[in-house]
């Protein structure tokens, strides 16, 4: 070879190791190499579906919670209920107002003088009537002070059903043949200031009993009974409930035909006059009843409702519902003559301030069974509740926050009235009374309701996954509940501690429209973690708030339709170092 | 002197495409160019030695360690997955088809002689291995990028590989048309092919269309084996394919087929200034492989996976986790190739080269250079290079070569040494594509071209 070819070569080969290099840069020899990897660096997306349409009864968990329902429209209220049986016991007025009657004689003499013998020759068959010298009285005291003390502030008068008057004449005579076949004896007795009625007896004009009977040849006569119907009476206020009457016996008269009479001209005639005033057993006379004011209480009725049912994310600490149109309905139903008042005191535990009202029931008139009497509470007058007497109660306060439970007080006392009422003594009283506390689902501005949802038994490799990666969980959302959510995911331990890991809110807004479906992104971003978590469980929190109208109802037709999608915003960054080392 | 055995390495590392180093293709001494244009013919006769004639191993790819492996800040190197590398400088070094192909030939016997005064015959026999595979860039787009955007497309389609293995014994001839025009030379030869194995998988549509409410995923897939020494296995309950096992047993002849090269050349030697200009053009491997119908295997897979999320998700039902198992089930008709009716024999082509070149020989031919297309067409694939080349021959025993070529924006140096001595024992060796720059681990840093081509002859007859 000549040398120009070692002359080529050499700068060939020279040229190669010139421009030959080796890129220490690129040593991956001795642990160098770095096996992190990141897989779809920009991001990766993928959907992961969407829910089962979520109605709010199952996103509240409404359901199966007995105090919620919907009304006619499909709007949310729960109602809590309180139902009182109570007995009104007046019994005690039976003996208060019962009286002892009265049990008199009176003793009549008189003597048929001689010289009538030929005055009596004289006339025809027209009986003759011999007067007797009466203004005999008969006096009818009783003592109804113990009524006064139990409560009867005013008495009208009483009622019986078994109260009579007694009449009995027995007669005697000088005569030595005794009396006749056919004479009379005619008596008239006033009544006391007419304040007594018989109505349903014969022989009766008001204010008098006017007897007109025929004794038997032996001189005995029983009148009919006389039934007092009531006793009237003329209280003013502070008399004493002690009462005299007085019946005053105004005509006594024997009857006799002339041809009879002329026998006994120059005998003597005796009449021992019965005058009772008794029962049918003799026994004190009990009244019917009585019309009157009575001024009376019962025992105070505490009642509580347990509010332990209610979903306890109404109760949760920072809960503030806030609801604006919550009410109350009281029935009242009494066969009570008497109108009542009611003294109600509604107090949520722990709560320093009860809520009072003072009502007022009407009384049962005599015709009726019963009568039910409904009240409405509110803060403002409710329309639909126009046959209801309202009365201003700012219902809200109770439930804000939401109780253990509700005390109920009822003070019932009877109402002073200017007017009578007619006390049935022979009925048993009730009262019942039944509350609701209705609470429809519509909330102000104060609102804020979180409501949680775990989901455990996640996938082990979760907080594994978090190292590798950040998560951006991101969706969209149809919506027709009226209010503002806010989203965030918290996660917890296998010990249901809550870790270190969290979302950001983010805020969905409600439809401002009742029942118009409206669509809202949103985007809930985990960060990636250094350190691996060990997650067991998600919990999602909801928390409702209002940035809408007041008082926009929730209906059974709200729903949430969830479209929710996974991204990893900045790919998965794997070490598989760790793999090799494995 | 480390950097001179580096140098070493690097040379060691020279690649080509063929099996032949085409730095040689203009280098007249060079025994075996007419490999490349049948057309040629070397100085001299030759008997090569027995599988030692013609060697060849390499791997090629359009990717290298600067694609796969950065540096990083902290001092170590991260692969190109790693997050401190972006997208942008990642993806930009792609090209939109990303391959991984090697080769090994080799022949076992050469023989080269001249008969009368201008015709030359050759006989070649020999066995190549081949392998061709194809990853789109809008895969590494996909894995590297993921969604840049809320709508994204992928589009996957020609990922696939093909390995071949087949044995060829092919007569040539060159003859000199000077009586018809002066400096015309044409060439042709003549293979028989023998297909080994044939193992084949492809995507001819795979479409991934991802957004945040959908993924959809359309796959259509075909796969075959030719030939015997492995076979697919099949799931016992779905038939889908679950694997791939070897069976030296039928390991054989699986189909045969033929092929040809045609070649031409025309120097311009009418005493002008141009004499020594040469053209030439050839076309190698232009043929078929039939694989007999017994010996053939065909699969494919036929998917669509549209996954827009899950409906109706309720916790702790069942509703989900069916959905879940029905999308697993969809997905896995992306890949699930199932056996298809063979209805007849198979043929397959082989990868058709082209090369058209243009040279200028001076200083009596001591030096040449030349400009030469080459154009490869494999099944899954085209590529095409030029590379221009300079000789020079100090001796007229020996020759050196170098070459620059340029493929795909990429370029690369080769060279080539060829020892014909009249007698005695020819020897060549060389690359077209020297790797200039390495990582200390011996891994080309720009393209990961791996091979070396080698030959020896024993030359007979006398030079011409």
């Amino acid at each position: 070879m000549k040398p120009l070819s070692y002359y080529l070569l050499l700068p060939i080969l020279s040229l190669v190791i010139l421009l030959s290099s080796c890129a220490r840069e690129y040593d991956i020899s001795n642990g160098n190499l770095d096996l992190n990897i990141t897989l779809g660096g920009d991001s990766l997306r993928l959907p992961i579906g969407s829910t089962e349409r979520l109605s709010l009864g199952d996103f509240l968990d409404l359901g199966e919670n007995e105090y919620f329902h919907t009304d006619t429209s499909g709007e949310y209220y729960f109602e809590l209920g309180l139902s009182l049986q109570e007995q009104i016991d007046l019994s005690e007025y039976i003996d208060d107002i019962a009286i002892d009657g009265l049990h008199e004689v009176i003793y009549k003499d008189t003597y048929i003088p001689e010289e009538i013998a030929e005055i009596l020759s004289k006339l025809t068959d027209e009986y003759v009537e011999v007067e007797l010298e009466t203004a005999d009285t008969l006096m009818l005291s009783y003592d109804l002070t113990v009524a006064q003390r139990d409560g009867i502030v005013d008495l009208d008068s009483i009622l019986f059903d078994n109260a009579h008057i007694i009449l009995s004449v027995d007669m005697e005579t000088t005569y030595e043949y005794g009396f006749p076949e056919d004479y009379y004896v005619n008596i008239e007795i006033s009544l006391p200031l007419n304040y007594y009625l018989c109505e349903s007896s014969g022989a009766f004009t008001p204010g008098k009993i006017i007897l007109h009977g025929e004794p038997d040849k032996e001189g005995h006569l029983i009148f009919n009974e006389i039934d007092i119907e009531k006793v009237a009476f003329d209280v003013e206020p502070g008399d004493e409930f002690k009462f005299e009457d007085l019946f005053v016996l105004e005509h006594l008269s024997v009857s006799f035909l002339p041809a009879d009479l002329v026998h006994y001209a120059g005998e003597h005639i005796y009449l021992d006059i019965h005058f009772d005033i008794a029962s049918s057993d003799g026994e004190k006379i009990s009244p019917k009843g009585f019309y009157g004011l009575v001024d009376r209480a019962l025992d105070p009725i505490s009642e509580s409702i347990a509010l332990s049912e209610i979903p306890s994310f109404l109760r949760e600490d920072g809960v503030n519902v806030d609801f604006v149109n919550a009410y109350a309905l009281l029935d009242v139903y009494t066969n009570s003559g008497i109108p009542f008042e009611i003294g109600l005191e509604v107090l949520p535990e722990g709560s320093p301030d009860a809520l009072e009202c003072l009502i007022h029931t009407t009384a049962c008139d005599e015709d009726s069974e019963a009568i039910l009497s409904t009240y409405v509470f509110s803060e403002e007058y409710m329309e639909q509740f126009a046959s209801r007497q309202w009365y201003q109660m700012n219902i809200n306060e109770l439930l804000n926050p939401i109780p253990e439970k509700i005390d109920f007080v009822a003070n019932v006392s009877t109402a002073l009235t200017a007017e009578h009422h007619y006390v049935d003594l022979q009925k048993d009283y009730f009262i019942d009374t039944d509350f609701k506390l209705v609470v429809p689902m519509s909330f102000g501005e104060e609102l804020y309701l979180p409501v949680c949802d775990t989901i455990s038994g996640l996938p082990e490799g979760l907080g594994e996954i978090l190292t590798y990666a950040a998560i951006e969980l991101f969706g969209t959302v149809e919506t027709t509940i009226p209010l503002n959510m806010e989203l965030s995911l918290q996660f917890l331990d296998k010990e249901g501690r809550l870790l270190d890991i969290q979302t950001d809110p983010v805020v969905i807004e409600g439809t401002s429209e009742q029942g118009e479906p409206v669509l809202r992104d949103f985007s809930l971003l985990l960060d990636k973690r250094d350190e691996i978590f060990e997650i067991d469980a998600v919990v999602v929190k909801f928390v409702l708030f209002n940035g809408l109208a007041d008082g926009i109802p929730l209906s059974e037709d709200c729903y949430l339709d969830l479209n929710l999608g996974l991204m990893f915003p900045e790919g998965i960054t794997l070490d598989l170092n760790d793999y090799l080392n494995q | 002197m480390k950097k001179i055995l580096s140098a070493v390495i690097a040379l060691g590392f020279a690649l080509s495409l063929y099996c032949q180093p085409r730095t040689g293709y203009f280098v007249e001494s060079f025994t075996l160019n007419h490999q490349m244009n049948p057309a040629f013919v070397p100085n001299q006769g030759y008997v090569g030695i027995p599988m030692l004639s013609n060697i060849g191993v390499n791997i090629n790819s359009n990717l290298g360690a600067s694609h796969i492996l950065y540096p990083l800040e902290s001092g170590k190197v991260g692969l190109f997955l790693h997050p401190q590398v972006s997208s942008d400088e990642f993806l930009g070094k792609l090209s939109d088809v990303n391959y991984l192909d090697g080769i090994v030939g080799l022949d076992i016997i050469n023989v080269g002689w001249f008969t009368g005064k201008s015709s030359f015959w050759s006989i070649d026999a020999g066995v190549k291995v081949s392998l061709n595979s194809s990853l789109p860039k809008e895969f590494f787009r996909f894995v590297k990028q993921g969604m840049s955007g809320d709508s994204n497309e992928f589009n996957m389609s020609n990922i696939g590989a093909d390995g071949d293995v087949y044995t060829y014994i092919s007569l040539g001839y060159s003859s000199s048309l000077d009586k018809l025009v002066k400096g015309l030379r044409i060439g042709g030869k003549v293979k028989f092919l023998a297909g080994l194995m044939n193992i084949y998988a492809h995507y001819d549509n795979l479409h991934v269309s991802a957004d945040s409410q959908k993924w959809n995923v359309v796959g259509n897939g075909t796969g075959y084996i030719l030939g015997g020494g492995v076979d697919f296995t099949y799931d016992s309950q779905t038939g889908v394919v679950n694997g791939l096992q070897f069976d030296p047993s039928s390991f054989g002849i699986g189909g045969v087929g033929g092929a040809i090269d045609l070649g031409i050349q025309y120097r311009i030697s009418e005493g002008c200034a141009l004499d020594g200009l040469r053209f030439s053009a050839a076309v190698t491997d232009l043929g078929f492989i039939s694989y007999f119908k017994n010996k053939s295997t065909l699969v494919s897979s036929d998917g669509f996976v549209e996954y827009d999320g899950f409906d109706e998700i309720t916790q702790g039902e069942d509703i989900l986790e069916d959905q879940l198992d029905e999308l697993l089930d969809r997905a896995m008709t992306l890949v699930s190739f199932t056996k298809q009716p063979v209805d007849d024999n198979q043929i397959t082509r082989i990868t058709t080269k082209v090369n058209a070149g243009i040279d200028y020989s001076f200083l009596k031919d001591k030096m040449n250079v030349g400009v030469l297309y080459t154009g490869y067409f494999s099944k899954i694939r085209e590529r095409h290079e030029i590379m221009a080349s300079f000789n020079y021959a100090p001796a007229n025993w020996f020759d050196i070569a170098v070459s620059y070529s340029f493929m795909n924006l990429r370029s690369s140096f080769g060279w080539l040494l060829t020892f014909t001595p009249k007698k005695g024992m020819n020897f060549y060796l060389g690359s077209d594509y020297t790797v200039l720059r390495y990582t200390p681990q011996g891994i080309p840093l720009d393209k990961a071209y791996f091979g070396i081509n080698l030959g020896l002859s024993v030359p007979i007859g006398d030079k011409r």
